[in-house]
């Protein structure tokens, strides 16, 4: 069993250090004035043995693993929902994470943390939320253009939009950097060329997003954070889920989305999970993706309720649309404004999105 | 003459008529032919009440609400892109002049693009806001290209081209720049440069119809004009033709029937470029011929290819262009072969 | 925009000054035209009657091809004035014009698509309506069909121009220019481009044309014998500006014509059958019965 005094192990430490600073700076921890070693010692010990009693004394099982190569499938013990009640577990149940660490992040790649990160590069709105949610406002050395959540991310460097300013990655030298689908691989390739630690998430489902803020906490060492947001959301999902439940066949609604003028999202996406999670049917769920709307379909289809994105599209485009009069939605003045970034986002405010879609569809159904 | 327009014209609205059943029938629903027959016959006063109602609303709305509208409005597009080609053609005698040589595409497209950019797509007119600034900018452009080619009080042809090539570079630059910057999940400014004509009721067709009729009916008025145009500017002055303002006034009304079509549909390329040709191999390059019957032409065309986009892969829509584009490659190796073998090779066309 | 108003203006002129009867068919009052700081054309006076045949000769340059644009209205005059009949060409409708006047290019018809039928009915242009109809439309009919058995053009009248030879469209622009009926025929070196068979035949049509309707001729040769035989009078030029003016016996001394060419004064001869002057030309070294460069 490794502790954090070993020397690091260096099958694998090559790969992500070309920068020979990038080093000395995950070393230098490692290897302090020799005044300062005794004390040191000292303190890990002593943290050590609080924690191995600590876990002895609630009896559980599993302790910090031995860090395995696995798909950004999280290290801790968390596997089941946890009880929102039974918050003394919780907290006790958090752990701190054993360095080094390797994952293997999306684009297959095992990446291995040395540290918690002290300086991270976010270049995701999504990423960037988790990391806030976690409290990592300190560590944030630089985001995206587009991330504008919390408040806190707009004051942060700006390292590009859809074109990187990688010169303003490199001079931010962070210890790792966080991008998600929206980067493709051939970038995050690129940046890994110019010596960056680069961890891709890419989620598919609302439990994929739940496991990546997981393994967030894990790397960042913020393992009771991350569990705090992991188990709101389950706690959201968990309320949705039983009140979608209750609902009859009968009573489906049939919901149609429009989230860019003119366009439609079916499979595939997060807001068609959110729809058949809050127990209702996407009219468009024959496609995969965006799409551009079939206005024939739709008409057959009838959908009850209409959501729309607040930010760029306008109802009464869809209203006065010619044909769309006599569908239920339309006739019923059932159109609902949904905030784009609640149910686009695979990042903590995503079970807030899935909370909001399904209110729009089945008012006053959740308790 | 008139025998030959009535002939060939004759054949041109059977043949559009005909396309307008057979394009009814497609769509991504399935309606039998019955069906649709009878929905569009309810429609009619006195006939209707012998064709009761026993459909449901969802189907009569797709009909006449979202097929026949959209049909019509592809026949109007297409009509009116390859008139302006034809009249394009014919005053610039350059086989390959097509609606958009004179910049006409990448100033809608600009308007557009700026529309879409800042998130104007519905202030003040609604949906109307996008097309009449699309518009707006077309014509613009137009006058632009006027001025810069301006020479002493004339319009050399080439003046235009270069001019037109000019703006449409400039231009052009500028909406893939604006199109590049898009971070939305959806880049529209590249999908309505592409072309479409979904989700357009029948306002669109009401907007456009006096377009192609009064501009191609002062097009047609000109075609005798543009048969002196063939002889050089030079011998058709000499005839008697006013050759600036000629080329002046029907540049001018060319560009706005195009620019009316284009900020509804988007860029919707090759129309105006293949059917004038096509109609020249049937029908000779008589201009009093070939103007009419290229709006019949294209009409036709593009009601097909818009047929092909709404239908070729199921549910999802290609863009308009896209089909006009895969028409016109293999159109051209034929006019290239043509040309080859043809007797006045490369000069003939410009008869 | 302007044109609009010369239009109009041009339409009240009409009114004012009715073309007079016993008028020159062209005549020149210090007309000159310059362009780009180059003076191609003198301030010239010239007159040409109703019926005459002129010839204009000249070296390269010498302007004759901008006098003729100067009188068909396709070059603006920089000095003086044309008129037409009488009346200032500027006062004149371009249909009006081309009506009175009309210009044989040298290049004949561009080898188009069209018929020779269709290129015929073109000249007709000037006189029809906006929607293409004549004020007689059989008149008409029968005129084009004339035009085409003068011309020996019947049988080619639905071939297309891009099948014909070079002298066979250039008989076919002959043709669009007698359906325009003018009373002045302007020709710019229309034999430029044809072999001798053709060149003779343009020149003796328009002749014929000219016996039979009273035409008024100003042409532009480049072969002087050939302007000899058919010219009633010649207008030398050079560097814009007359030279001689004159009937061929007059005009075409082998001093004349040798300054005119800056060349070595050529031999005279008088045509066996027709009496007409001929010009024998030949190089400063051609000499001593020898042939050109053979020392």
């Amino acid at each position: 069993m490794k502790t954090g005094l070993e020397e690091n192990s260096n099958e694998f430490a090559g790969q992500e250090k070309a920068d020979p600073m990038q080093n000395e700076r995950l070393n230098s921890g490692k290897r302090p004035a020799p005044a300062y070693r005794f004390g040191q010692m000292l303190l890990t010990g002593t943290a050590a043995l609080l924690l191995t009693l600590s876990l002895a004394a609630c009896g559980q099982s599993q302790s910090v693993a031995a860090p395995e190569p696995t798909e950004t499938e999280t290290q801790t013990a968390e596997q089941a929902p946890a009880e929102a009640a039974d918050t003394t577990e919780a907290v006790e149940a958090a752990s701190q994470t054993v360095y080094p660490l390797t994952l293997t992040d999306a684009t297959g790649t095992e990446v291995t943390f040395d540290a918690a990160p002290a300086k991270i590069v976010s270049l995701a709105p999504s990423e960037t939320e988790t990391l806030f949610a976690l409290g990592l406002d300190e560590q944030i050395v630089g985001v995206s253009d587009n991330d504008d959540y919390p408040d806190a991310a707009k004051s942060k460097p700006k390292m590009g939009g859809f074109e990187l300013n990688t010169e303003a990655i490199a001079a931010a030298q962070p210890d790792i950097v966080f991008v998600a689908d929206v980067t493709d691989d051939a970038t995050v390739e690129s940046l890994r060329g110019l010596g960056l630690s680069v961890f891709k998430f890419n989620p598919d489902t609302l439990e994929d997003v739940i496991d990546d803020i997981a393994t967030y906490g894990e790397i960042t060492d913020r393992q009771e954070e991350a569990k705090d947001v992991t188990d709101k959301m389950r706690a959201d999902m968990e309320k949705v889920r039983t009140a979608a439940a209750s609902i009859d066949e009968a009573d489906r609604k049939t919901v149609y989305l429009e989230f860019s003028p003119g366009w439609t999202v079916g499979k595939g996406e997060f807001m068609d999970e959110l729809i058949s999670a809050s127990g209702a049917i996407n009219a468009a769920e024959a496609t995969t993706g965006w799409s551009e709307v079939d206005a024939e379909a739709v008409i057959q289809a009838d959908p009850d309720v209409i959501l729309y994105s607040q930010l760029s599209v306008d109802p009464k485009t869809i209203k006065d649309r010619s044909g769309w009069a006599a569908i239920a939605a339309v006739e019923n003045d059932q159109l609902f404004a949904i905030d784009d970034n609640l149910v686009s986002r695979p990042g903590p405010r995503l079970s807030e999105g899935l909370i909001e879609v399904f209110n729009a569809i089945y008012p006053d159904a959740l308790q | 003459m008139i025998r030959r327009l009535g002939g060939y014209g004759g054949a041109g609205v059977l043949l559009l008529l005909l396309s307008l059943i057979f394009t009814l029938r497609i769509g991504s629903v399935e309606l039998p032919a019955g069906r649709i027959f009878s929905i569009l016959m309810h429609e009619l006063p006195g006939i209707g009440k012998w064709f009761p109602r026993i459909w449901d609303a969802g189907e009569a709305q797709i009909v006449l609400k979202v097929r026949l509208p959209r049909i019509v409005l592809a026949a109007l597009v297409g009509a009116a892109l390859a008139v302006a080609g034809a009249a394009f053609q014919g005053v610039l005698r350059n086989p390959l002049a097509d609606p958009f040589t004179l910049g006409v595409s990448s100033g809608s497209s600009l308007g557009a693009a700026l529309i879409i950019f800042f998130g104007l797509r519905t202030a003040l007119l609604g949906q109307w806001t996008l097309p009449l600034t699309a518009f707006v900018t077309g014509a613009l452009t137009l006058a632009i290209v006027l001025a810069l080619a301006r020479d002493r009080g004339k319009l050399p042809i080439y003046g235009l081209l270069l001019a037109g090539v000019v703006m449409q570079s400039f231009l052009g630059a500028i909406v893939t720049f604006l199109s590049a910057l898009s971070d939305r999940p959806v880049n529209e400014i590249l999908f309505w440069t592409m072309g479409s004509l979904n989700l357009r009721g029948w306002s669109y067709s009401l907007v456009l119809l006096p377009y192609v009729l009064i501009g191609g009916m002062f097009l047609w008025a000109n075609a005798g004009a543009m048969n002196l145009f063939a002889l050089g500017e030079r011998r058709a002055g000499q005839l008697g033709l006013n050759t600036e303002r000629t080329k002046m006034t029907v540049l001018l009304v060319a560009t706005l029937v195009t620019a009316a079509a284009v900020s509804v549909s988007g860029v919707i390329g090759f129309v105006g470029l293949i059917v004038p040709h096509m109609i020249r191999l049937i029908a000779g390059p008589d201009y009093r011929l070939l103007v009419p019957l290229s709006a019949l032409g294209g009409a036709l065309f593009l009601m097909w290819a818009d047929t092909l986009a709404r239908s070729l892969l199921g549910g999802t829509e290609i863009p308009l262009g896209v089909i006009t584009a895969f028409a016109g490659a293999p159109f051209f190796a034929l006019l290239l072969q043509r040309s080859k073998r043809g007797k006045g090779g490369y000069g003939s066309w410009t008869g | 925009m302007d044109w609009m108003k010369r239009s109009r203006a041009k339409k009240q002129q009409r009114r004012n000054n009715p073309p007079s009867e016993a008028s020159p068919a062209v005549s020149l009052h210090g007309a000159a035209c310059a362009y780009e700081g180059k003076q191609a054309v003198q301030p010239l006076d010239w007159i040409v009657q109703p019926g005459e045949f002129w010839v204009i000769l000249g070296p390269n340059g010498s302007g004759k091809s901008s006098l003729l644009g100067l009188i068909s209205g396709a070059e603006r005059a920089s000095a003086g004035g044309v008129n037409i009949q009488g009346r200032p060409l500027a006062e004149y409708g371009r249909r009006e014009l081309a009506r009175e006047l009309a210009v044989l290019p040298q290049e004949g018809l561009p080898p188009l698509g069209i018929t020779v039928k269709d290129a015929l009915e073109m000249g007709r242009f000037p006189y029809r309506d906006r929607f293409g109809r004549e004020p007689d439309g059989a008149a008409a009919q029968a005129l084009l069909t004339r035009i085409a058995e003068r011309l020996a053009l019947t049988e080619l009248l639905s071939r297309r121009l891009d099948e014909l030879s070079g002298g066979q469209r250039q008989r076919a622009a002959l043709g669009q220019v007698m359906a325009q009926q003018p009373n002045v025929l302007l020709l710019d070196e229309p034999t430029a481009y044809l072999d001798i068979y053709y060149q003779l035949d343009i020149m003796e049509l328009v002749q014929q044309w000219r016996a039979e309707e009273g035409l008024t001729v100003i042409a532009v040769l480049h072969d002087l014998n050939l302007a000899a035989q058919y010219a009633q009078r010649l207008l030398l030029l050079r560097e814009g500006a007359r030279v001689a003016e004159g009937t061929p016996e007059e005009v075409l001394t082998p001093e004349v014509v040798g300054a005119l060419y800056e060349v070595m004064p050529p031999i005279r001869v008088g045509h066996e059958e027709i009496g007409v002057p001929q010009m024998l030309f030949r190089a400063q070294s051609a000499k001593n019965g020898k042939r050109p460069g053979s020392e």
